[in-house]
């Protein structure tokens, strides 16, 4: 007897048994289902967070050592970086772009309108807005003549307008930064789906006028852009070399890669990924062994049909086959419905939030081949007591 | 074809051992129509088994065909039942979720043959019994004498040389148990050999030979002469 009558007896008797088919096959519809929804989940989350990064463009950040930072309450020493090292690090051959940023905390009003504690950034180029993944929803960005002007306008983020202008159109409109009156000449559009709750105020002006609205003249962040990936490590080298000369120091200067936080930050994704989806993989389990006790019971059941089989000469290997199959047919229809299911369900939260969810036909074959793998497993038990039984006694069997 | 030489089947019951099948010796040549007589507990039941290939005796030979049984493995016990043997059964033993032509085909599935073959196959044997036109009927939309008609196509359709029949007509009323009896003079007429068991001497009358046992032992054998304690 070859597979193929197997497999359409186990068809059979699950049409015959359509609802007790169907819940024994949820557990392991369910189980499917939520690995792979899990680990799309993870993968979509990882795929998003590299590309964010990647946005950023081979850039390195440039930070005091830890000692400096002990000594300093983890600011940034006044002083650490000048408007020199600025541009002695813009010369540098490997070096395409030097980004800097300044911050102060402070209330932003227009008219009696308040946004309290709003971040307000200096910034010398737009390098920075880009690797924030910032774009302009009304008005327009800064253009190089505002980085020259000590008087240029600013761009506010949504949270800004939302606070400042419920109803009107803020471009044009002039806000008080502290004391200080400021033109808004952009708008940066609301972050969308499920971070829109994390918006920041924010408040970004060029870095000249950034100094005269504020009164301060520091940098707190600053960020080579190398020219291409493979220099990253030869302008950070070149970086402190130039900053240890301008400041006759040894040791004060760090850079940090971004790409060791993206692996690093990847690396928390995956680990994620696996603890949420072995708490799936309990739940297919949980669903394998259900698929297990209906297979007990379905032997019990059909005492009678095993002994008539027996009778007609089935030997108990074609028994034991005939029951194995029939729980693989069972699990993997359920593994089917599952990735069905899942593919579903992704679709809906890559619509629905910012995560790019996405099943890979690899990990939906993975799934059948596991579904196949429980339904051999959790169905030798039955089908070995099936195999077992004496043929006289299952006949005799009411 | 069937030899049977001091056959005894003995049950563990707990720590008891219960003989049921005293030391049987018989034989039985092709093409002959025996019963098998005996009031229930008698052991009929035991030796039908232990004649199907389903059971092998606890001591004792039994040959069919010049094969020994006693000594065979699972497997080939099933390849004779699939082969040699048609069994019928008092409570018809259809599967209740195929149709008539599907359950008659069974064997044929056991035997591996294609499934043109058994298609065709299986409608004969339908044919036989005087079912084609019920061939697609589920069981349970056939009354007790067709079921049981299928059955008997069923056990013939691998075309088996010992067609065991345990109280055929048990389950039956009159006019039904006729025309199965009455099928079972054709195929003895075809050569078959025909074993039925019963208690109802009506049904045994129709044999050629008629065995009696009571409590595991040979008493009667029309037959031949036997003599006490079942040895020849």
């Amino acid at each position: 007897m070859n597979l193929w009558e197997n497999f359409k007896m186990a068809l059979d008797s699950i049409r015959s048994h359509k609802m007790r088919a169907f819940l024994t096959m949820l557990g392991i519809v369910i189980g499917v289902a939520s690995v792979l929804i899990i680990v799309a989940i993870g993968e979509g989350g990882t795929d998003r967070l590299t590309e964010s990064f990647a946005g950023a463009g081979n850039t390195i950040n440039v930070m005091p050592s830890q000692d400096v930072q002990m000594s300093h309450n983890g600011q940034l020493p006044p002083d650490f970086i000048t408007r020199q090292d600025i541009r002695d690090l813009e010369d540098l051959p490997s070096v395409k772009r030097v980004a800097t940023a300044s911050y102060e905390s402070l209330d932003v009003r227009f008219r009696e309108k308040k946004s309290e504690g709003t971040m307000v950034l200096g910034i010398n180029n737009n390098v920075y807005m880009d690797m924030s993944d910032e774009s302009v929803a009304q008005g327009r960005r800064f253009q190089a003549a505002d980085f020259r002007r000590g008087n240029a306008g600013a761009i506010i983020s949504h949270k800004v307008k939302e606070d400042l202008f419920p109803d009107k159109q803020p471009v044009g409109q002039i806000i008080r930064v502290g004391q200080q009156p400021v033109r808004i000449i952009g708008v940066l559009d609301s972050p969308d789906g499920i971070f829109g709750s994390l918006q920041q105020s924010q408040v970004y002006l060029p870095d000249q006028t950034w100094r005269n609205v504020i009164g301060k003249n520091q940098i707190n962040q600053v960020v080579i852009q190398a020219e291409s990936a493979d220099q990253i490590r030869q302008a950070g080298d070149a970086a402190i070399q130039v900053l240890e000369r301008n400041h006759r120091t040894e040791g004060d200067y760090e850079v940090m890669n971004l790409d060791q936080l993206v692996k690093g930050m990847n690396q928390v994704a995956r680990i994620m990924t696996i603890v949420i989806g072995s708490i799936g993989g309990i739940s297919l389990l949980v669903g394998g062994i259900g698929v297990m006790n209906i297979m007990l019971v379905s032997v019990t059941e059909r005492t009678r049909e095993i002994g008539i089989r027996m009778s007609l000469g089935a030997t108990r290997g074609q028994i034991l086959t005939q029951f194995l199959i029939e729980s693989v047919t069972l699990s993997v229809l359920g593994g089917i419905v599952g990735i069905l299911l899942a593919y579903g369900a992704t679709s809906l939260i890559a619509l629905l939030s910012p995560l790019p969810a996405v099943v890979s036909p690899a990990v939906a074959t993975g799934a059948v081949l596991f579904s196949i793998l429980f339904g051999v497993v959790f169905g030798l038990l039955p089908a070995n007591k099936a195999s077992r039984l004496n043929p006289i006694e299952c006949l005799r069997y009411e | 074809m069937i030899r049977l030489e001091n056959v005894t089947k003995t049950y563990q019951a707990g720590s008891i051992a219960v003989p049921v099948l005293k030391g049987i010796s018989a034989e039985v040549e092709e093409g002959e129509y025996v019963s098998i007589m005996g009031p229930s507990g008698s052991g009929k039941s035991t030796l039908m088994n232990l004649l199907g290939c389903l059971d092998r005796p606890t001591t004792g030979e039994y040959d069919l065909n010049g094969r020994a049984v006693s000594g065979m493995e699972e497997k080939d016990l099933a390849a004779l039942r699939n082969r040699w043997i048609g069994f019928v059964f008092q409570q018809f033993h259809l599967l209740p979720r195929m149709s008539a032509r599907r359950n008659v085909e069974l064997p044929l599935i056991y035997a591996g043959l294609s499934k043109k073959e058994r298609e065709q196959r299986a409608e004969e044997a339908l044919v036989k019994v005087g079912l084609q036109d019920r061939k697609n009927h589920l069981p349970a939309e056939l009354s007790g004498g067709q079921q049981q008609r299928v059955s008997i196509a069923r056990a013939l359709v691998n075309r088996p040389r010992l067609l065991l029949a345990d109280e055929p007509t048990g389950a039956l009323d009159t006019a039904s148990g006729d025309r199965v009896l009455d099928l079972f003079d054709g195929l003895h007429r075809e050569g078959r050999t025909v074993i039925v068991i019963t208690h109802d001497p009506e049904v045994a009358q129709r044999a050629q030979r008629q065995i009696e046992i009571r409590d595991g032992e040979m008493i009667k054998d029309s037959g031949r002469d036997i003599e006490k304690e079942g040895v020849r």
